[in-house]
């Protein structure tokens, strides 16, 4: 059962206000008007749409996916990567190595399916965007009161002491051992019990995502959230944009169109769909770099087995960061991932495979997130976004160097054996063997690279021939439209993204309002 | 909001130092000043005369290197504008108004709006637009296919200001030339 103002496919005809205009051979068109309309649920698009809807604006939020509460979300890996996540989970960056990549395609978007770590954006990453690339106001006090109401809705905190989780522990036993600084996570959550299912959905309703926190307060404010919609085409009248098109695929299976007309249209579907959207459309920027600029935090992880049952589900999906070498690129964290998930990344078949699978209970799996120095692009081809990204040659020595480091802080908690994200590369025994791996020569090709921090493809600053939006998430050279997701950045952030993209998000409406506000004239 | 420092110095007819070093700055200097140049403040303008100078290869021994654009408020409250041409005596020397200083010729009007991105003269949606198309000139004057575009060089002021102007042909609009504007002289006239 939804909850009121959230309307799926089969709802159009009944969702008041909208116009159903019979077409003799191409079916029935839907119209819809309205103030803002909000393309994507998630991070950005959930806070833009609450905050524009509390200000009073007529706001409609459209959704590729579908509705899904907590009653819905459970340890059925396979059922939550066909719900909730794009492509089932399965996208990937183009390159050598290439890097497999997720994002969520549900109301709420990738905040359903992510940790949950709620972060401020770093202080040095604050003044690289305002002394680097323009970006106005945007400074620590400037920011105060936008990360302080984001955390605000979002609950954000330490864990209970007692949700975390044998596998966290022994990662931060590990590096108190070595000596390195670890934190504990803040994340959006109440009284988290630990089911260690936030990558399928919270179970329990701990975790604060935007489904919990800014979409009902959207709706309490009058905003309308449009499921199934996919949004393939951008309204406007010359740089005049004035909504936006697209299909909803009918249960029956018939597509039917759509339009929703708007004052303002707000694309926040994320740094892949957003410049595809942009680009399918015909947009133009005068620098020239919309879909350029992507950069995803390169991550690898291991495997380490233990002697001890670990019993790695049981406790919050991540508790703490090792943060010992965050100025070098990278920080480390233990992430539990299902059987069926790392059954597929391991570099074994058959009885070996069976044999690691049989000491699940005992394995802690950790990973390592890489500050890339690189970017990646995003074009569009028959419509679809195909996205590039090219490791480099400091990110390759950084990923070997990170995953050396993380194997020691493993072996140092206890661990008796690694697996390694590296093809070809033997598992290590000893502490001994990291210092194998750390002279080990291993190619692009042979690493296994994953993220699910996709950034900065419609980057913004005060340069219109550097960057696609301005300050505020307005896109250059057009009327009408901003971006307000993680395509904003205009560099990688080295942490998690959430807080930074609802910061942002924040600072796009607060904008859009002064301007619904005062009407511009000569 | 512009300032309007109605007690700055016109420095008596002579352009500044930094307006004659604007005006030796490459075009790909200049489109990158005009694409960071904020929109100027109109009512900062009305009252106003600015000498100008087009910046272009052709313009060094043209009739139409100096000139002076005015800014008037009508009843209604719309910004208009006029341009007075100039003896070309030098950029060094004071800027003169022909045939007088004293009974100008004003000619070339144009309306002062906000760009309509809806529009076909939608160029660059953040600067100012003088439309000589609506100017209100004679029928068949040549003036009618100008449309320039007006940008602050500084962001808090409009005492320098960036132009670049275009010609309207049928649906296309061609770029022509960048030109720069400094704060002139006080003005009454009204037309």
């Amino acid at each position: 059962m939804s909850p009121h103002n959230v309307y799926s496919r089969a709802d159009w005809p009944q969702i008041p206000g909208v116009r159903t205009r019979r077409r003799r051979f191409q079916g029935d068109l839907y119209e819809l008007s309205c103030d803002v309309v909000v393309v994507g649920s998630g991070a950005g698009g959930a806070v833009i749409a609450a905050e524009l809807a509390e200000g009073g604006l007529d706001v409609v939020v459209l959704e590729e996916g579908g509705y899904y509460a907590t009653e819905d979300f459970n340890a059925d890996v396979t059922e939550a990567l066909a719900n909730l996540y794009r492509d089932g989970g399965a996208q990937m960056a183009l390159g050598t190595p290439p890097v497999t990549f997720a994002e969520g395609r549900c109301v709420g978007g990738s905040t359903v399916i992510n940790g949950g770590m709620t972060w401020r954006t770093p202080e040095h990453v604050i003044r690289r965007w305002r002394e680097d690339h323009g970006v106005h106001d945007f400074d620590a006090h400037a920011l105060l009161p936008h990360f302080e109401r984001v955390e605000g809705f979002l609950s954000a905190k330490t864990q209970d002491p007692e949700s975390i989780g044998r596998d966290n522990a022994l990662l931060k036993e590990g590096a108190d051992a070595l000596g390195y600084e670890t934190v504990s996570n803040i994340r959006n959550q109440l009284h988290c019990p630990g089911s260690n299912n936030c990558a399928f959905g919270c179970p329990t309703g701990a975790k604060q995502s935007t489904l919990l926190t800014y979409l009902p307060r959207a709706l309490h404010f009058g905003a309308r959230i449009l499921t199934h919609c996919r949004v393939d085409g951008i309204l406007r009248q010359r740089k005049q944009v004035q909504g936006v098109e697209g299909s909803l695929a009918d249960p029956s299976g018939k597509t039917r169109r759509f339009r929703v007309h708007a004052k303002e249209t707000v694309i926040a579907c994320g740094a892949v769909q957003s410049p595809n959207l942009l680009l399918r459309a015909g947009l133009r920027s005068p620098s020239g770099k919309i879909g350029h600029g992507l950069t995803l935090h390169p991550n690898t992880k291991v495997v380490a087995l233990f002697d001890e049952d670990v019993e790695g589900w049981k406790g919050v999906h991540q508790a703490y960061q090792v943060r010992e070498f965050e100025g070098d690129g990278f920080v480390m964290a233990a992430v539990n991932i299902p059987p069926s998930l790392v059954a597929m990344t391991l570099p074994y078949y058959g009885r070996d495979m069976i044999e690691l699978l049989d000491q699940y209970n005992q394995t802690v799996i950790g990973g390592v997130l890489i500050e890339d120095t690189t970017t990646g692009r995003v074009r569009s081809v028959a419509g679809l976004p195909v996205t590039t990204y090219q490791i480099t040659e400091e990110d390759r020595h950084r990923i070997v160097r990170g995953t050396a480091i993380l194997c020691e802080v493993l072996f140092a908690a206890g661990a008796k054996r690694i697996v390694l994200p590296f093809a070809g590369v033997p598992d290590l025994l000893s502490m001994a063997d990291v210092q194998r791996l750390r002279e080990t020569d291993v190619p692009k090709a042979a690493m296994e690279v994953v993220t699910v921090h996709i950034m900065g493809t419609l980057a913004m600053g005060d340069d219109p021939t550097r960057h696609v939006c301005d300050s505020y998430g307005r896109v250059y050279d057009y009327a009408g439209l901003t971006v307000a997701d993680a395509s904003l950045f205009p560099t990688p952030i080295g942490v998690n993204p959430m807080e930074t993209i609802m910061t942002l998000a924040t600072r796009c409406a607060i904008h859009l309002l002064d301007r619904f506000a005062v009407p511009a004239g000569v | 909001m512009g300032v309007q420092n109605l007690d700055a110095p016109t420095n008596h007819g002579l352009a500044s130092a930094r307006y004659l070093e604007l005006g030796e700055k490459s075009k790909a200097e200049l489109e990158a000043i005009f694409r960071r140049g904020t929109k100027p403040d109109p009512t900062a303008l009305q009252g106003w005369e600015f000498r100008g100078r087009n910046v272009a290869w052709w313009a060094k021994r043209s009739p139409i290197l100096k000139f002076v654009k005015g800014f008037y408020q009508d009843a209604a409250g719309q910004t208009w504008g006029y341009n007075i041409p100039q003896r070309q005596n030098g950029l060094e020397q004071p800027w003169l108004a022909k045939p007088s200083d004293e009974d100008p010729k004003r000619f070339g009007f144009y309306l002062v709006a906000d760009v309509d991105p809806a529009s076909k003269d939608n160029v660059h949606l953040d600067a100012l637009l003088l439309d000589y198309g609506r100017g209100r000139n004679p029928l068949l004057d040549a003036s009618k296919v100008l449309r320039d575009y007006l940008v602050r060089v500084d962001p808090d002021s409009d005492d320098l200001l960036l132009g670049k102007a275009y010609l309207a042909l049928g649906p296309s609009r061609v770029p022509s030339n960048f030109f720069l504007l400094e704060r002139h002289r006080p003005t009454s006239w009204v037309r």
